[in-house]
């Protein structure tokens, strides 16, 4: 094999791939996640449908639900086929296969929807793309890959409809935002994913890698969202009983329950007319056909308060179910992330402190080199100037290497950075940008309205004339060499 | 052609009596005392600098050949004819204290003109070995890659194993060995290019470059360069060279290190693909030169710096396979790969 810049050529697994885009394009990512756990896809599943449900439920809208559990099935298969066909995928770019693939089963789902319920507009096509992308993405990170592209189009989209539209398209647009967003936490994972790859790396080196706290956070809030929404729709009809929630399903209580049973009735009227309609309650005719009501002798109590209150229970519980293990998950990373040893809290402070000042550490940079690239751009404190080879010191040095005691030095080192970083406070930095931002506008104003150009620039531009220097005989002055320098500029090795 | 040996005190050629025991190894109990480490830390400081005041310009490819040496490891140079190569080799060998020997590579160049030759004494009636110019502690291999592949291999065994073994007859090569290589850039015409089990040999692979214009004027007013070379002698006997190879190997190297220049190994392997990898030698040879770097450095331990700084000369001219035997090329590309591996301490 042989790897030119001209010509790059690597033949595995039978196929050619142009090593130039691998090689010396697009990074690998740096943490990828593979594919749930079964158990974690089924627990993360039933979480999403009870929150759904309960959301549902109390919009009383069945078609988003059985629009949602449709997504989330497809999402979880999606997410899962996937992982099989690596060679696929590796011919693939995922960049072209992520919108296609959407766009191939969005057009599929809408013709299903629209063939099997009547009168349905066309907000299913969106929801239908969201609730599959967001049911990959919590299922399966990777999937970020396969709609990234289609994930930017729908968060524009989402942050439109939220703006503009009402109802449970709104909260249902807020919760994909809230979603994205936390896909946006790991953005930067996927940022150098879109051209060619080799996922068979990517998979390989997903099981050696930190693999972050991901789906179940994305579940867990995922539900909670829908979850704090049910809520304030549910106080919202409790105080305000004459609103009127915009609706898009059939006009009958609990249509989640009965869409999918009703579209396949229209479909085929006889055998709608074979499903057992009286197992279906109604409000307005609370089990009074059901022939099995006369055994289970209900007491005479008012249902809509039943229903009421059990969605009240409901979603207290499910707040409960997201908060216990939100609480619990930060609780143990807080516990983590304070047991972790000194360097590593260090850095990130450090990472933290020059990402805030516009100076990211590279990926490929030592914590030594970042410090004396802080101390010369955003944090030019001279205090931090003998800290990095310290660092380096207590990080990588033995123990009985260090002259002074440990301890000391890393109190040492805390102080020092925090005492930069109180000298070069944010606010200083914007207060910069805000400056040059102004003094620009203004350089800008002045370049374009003539009026306000400063005599002295003119008088720049135009030099007045003067005489040539001449030397002592008369002529004109005569280049002369440079003397020889005193002291070598670099005489020695390191320059001194 | 013959063999040039040559010294760069009276061009004569310093015999090192073949068969004599190479000098026992100094101790390499670990940790190092402070004073030792600070001692061994100073000797090579002054050799950098000295060898800088006569290579004049960058200083990292001196420090680079000084960690390679101090590391136990070979040198080899790809360079443009007259940027400073030889006087580079000469002036080590003169602050190293040890006796120097050059040989030219050409075609014609013969295996026993590098190992030496055994003669038929008749008064003794016996066969005697007379050593050739690899018994030296400094050996100058120059424009190695136009000596055919069956000399070059010569320098196997020598550069591995410390060794020569002619008519049966294993001798010792004097300690320290070190061998300063040049070769021709890829390419040149009559040139041989050399196999990866040679190139895998020289620790590190390095060019010098342009001395850049301060320095250049500096040895236009007669200073540095061959004048300074007169003027510079041994920083420090061999039996301090050899301790200090010795405590170079006791050099700590703390495990999140060791981590991560495998975490560079292994993502090199994998974009280098299945038809070509990096040796376990290619990693040890790097924390290694690591490890003599740290010392130039003027450490007792090896950081992620370290590793960084020897990584692309150390592994780029074992990969030129890859690259069609362009070592530029091959050199962005590990530095390319370095880029992208996280440094610890990284936060998850």
């Amino acid at each position: 094999m042989a790897l030119t810049s001209d010509g790059l050529r690597a033949h595995e697994g039978g196929v050619q791939v142009p090593l130039s885009s691998v090689h010396f394009g697009p990074r690998f990512p740096t943490a990828v996640s593979p594919v749930a756990p079964w158990a974690a896809q089924m627990i993360g599943a039933a979480l999403l449908i009870v929150g759904w449900g309960a959301g549902c439920l109390v919009i009383r809208d069945g078609l988003v639900f059985g629009v949602g559990i449709t997504g989330l099935a497809l999402g979880l298969v999606i997410a899962n086929v996937a992982a099989w066909p690596i060679r696929a995928s590796r011919m693939v770019p995922s960049a072209i296969a992520g919108p296609l693939v959407g766009a191939v089963t969005g057009l599929l789902l809408v013709g299903m929807v629209e063939l099997l319920t009547e009168g349905v507009n066309g907000r299913p096509f969106g929801l239908i793309g969201l609730l599959v992308g967001t049911a990959g993405m919590v299922t399966d990170w990777r999937m970020l890959v396969r709609v990234r592209l289609a994930s930017w189009t729908s968060a524009v989209g989402a942050l439109v409809a939220l703006l503009g539209g009402t109802g449970w398209v709104s909260w249902m647009m807020l919760l994909w935002l809230i979603v994205f967003a936390a896909a946006l936490r790991n953005w930067e994972m996927v940022e150098d994913r879109a051209g060619w790859r080799l996922p068979s790396l990517e998979i390989r080196r997903a099981s050696d890698l930190d693999r972050g706290p991901g789906r179940l956070t994305a579940i867990v809030a995922l539900v909670a969202a829908a979850t704090a929404a049910s809520i304030i729709f549910l106080q919202l009809k409790v105080a305000l009983p004459d609103i009127n929630l915009p609706r898009s399903g059939p006009n009958i209580p609990f249509p989640w329950l009965t869409a999918l049973l009703e579209a396949l009735g229209r479909l085929i009227p006889n055998l709608w007319g074979r499903f057992p309609r009286i197992a279906l309650p109604h409000f307005d005719l609370p089990f009074v056909d059901w022939p099995w009501l006369e055994n289970l002798r209900f007491p005479t109590i008012d249902l809509e308060l039943i229903v009421q209150g059990f969605a009240v229970l409901l979603s207290i519980g499910l707040v409960a179910l997201a908060v216990v293990p939100l609480t619990l998950w930060y609780t143990r990373r807080a516990a983590k992330r304070r047991a972790r040893p000194w360097g590593i809290r260090f850095a990130e402070r450090v990472n933290k402190a020059g990402a805030r000042r516009g100076c990211t550490r590279a990926q490929g940079e030592s914590i030594e080199r970042y410090l004396e690239v802080l101390q010369r751009s955003a944090l030019p404190d001279p205090r931090l100037a003998g800290v990095g080879p310290l660092v380096s010191a207590v990080l990588f040095a033995p123990a009985e290497g260090l002259a002074a005691a440990p301890p000391m030095t890393i109190v040492a080192i805390d102080e020092a950075f925090r005492a930069a970083l109180r000298e070069y406070p944010l606010w200083r930095r914007w207060l910069a940008s805000v400056h040059s931002a102004l003094s620009g506008a203004l350089l800008s104003l002045r370049t374009a309205v003539p009026f306000l150009r400063n005599r002295s620039d003119a008088k720049k531009a135009n030099p007045p004339p003067t005489l040539p220097a001449t030397s002592v005989d008369g002529g004109p002055t005569s280049w002369r060499p440079p003397p020889p320098p005193s002291s070598p500029q670099r005489s020695t090795p390191d320059g001194t | 052609m013959e063999p040039e040996p040559t010294n760069p005190d009276s061009m004569a050629h310093d015999t090192v009596t073949p068969g004599a025991s190479a000098p026992p190894a100094p101790s390499t109990s670990y940790p190092p005392t402070a004073s030792s480490a600070s001692s061994a830390a100073d000797t090579v400081s002054r050799l950098v600098n000295q060898a800088g005041s006569v290579l004049l310009g960058d200083p990292t490819p001196i420090r680079l050949a000084v960690a390679a040496f101090v590391a136990g490891g070979h040198v080899l140079f790809e360079d443009t004819p007259g940027v400073g190569k030889t006087l580079l080799a000469k002036a080590l060998a003169r602050s190293l204290g040890g006796s120097f020997g050059r040989v030219q590579g050409t075609a014609d160049l013969l295996p026993s003109d590098l190992t030496g030759v055994s003669i038929y004494d008749d008064d003794t009636r016996s066969w005697n070995f007379r050593p050739g110019p690899l018994f030296n502690n400094v050996v100058l291999v120059d424009e190695l890659n136009r000596a055919t592949p069956r000399t070059q291999s010569a320098l196997l065994e020598a550069m591995a194993e410390r060794q020569v073994t002619v008519d049966g007859v294993s001798h010792p090569l004097p300690d320290p060995f070190f061998v300063v290589a040049t070769q021709n850039p890829h390419g040149d015409l009559g040139t041989f290019p050399l196999v990866a089990g040679q190139r895998d040999r020289f620790s590190v692979s390095l060019s010098l470059g342009q001395p850049g214009r301060a320095a250049e004027l500096i040895l236009l007013s007669g200073r540095g360069g061959e004048p300074a070379l007169q003027g510079i002698g041994p920083v420090a006997d061999i039996e301090v060279w050899q301790q200090t190879r010795a405590g170079v190997e006791a050099t700590f190297v703390h495990e999140t290190v060791a981590t991560y220049t495998l975490d560079l190994i292994d993502t090199l392997r994998s974009r280098l693909g299945r038809t070509m990898t990096l040796s376990t030698r290619s990693a040890l040879m790097l924390l290694r030169v690591a490890k003599g770097y740290g010392l130039v450095q003027g450490r007792t331990f090896v950081t992620p710096d370290d590793v960084q700084a020897v990584v692309v000369p150390a592994l780029a001219h074992r990969i030129i396979d890859a690259t069609n035997g362009d070592l530029p090329t091959a050199r962005s590309w590990v530095a390319d790969v370095v880029s992208s591996v996280r440094v610890p301490p990284a936060p998850g």
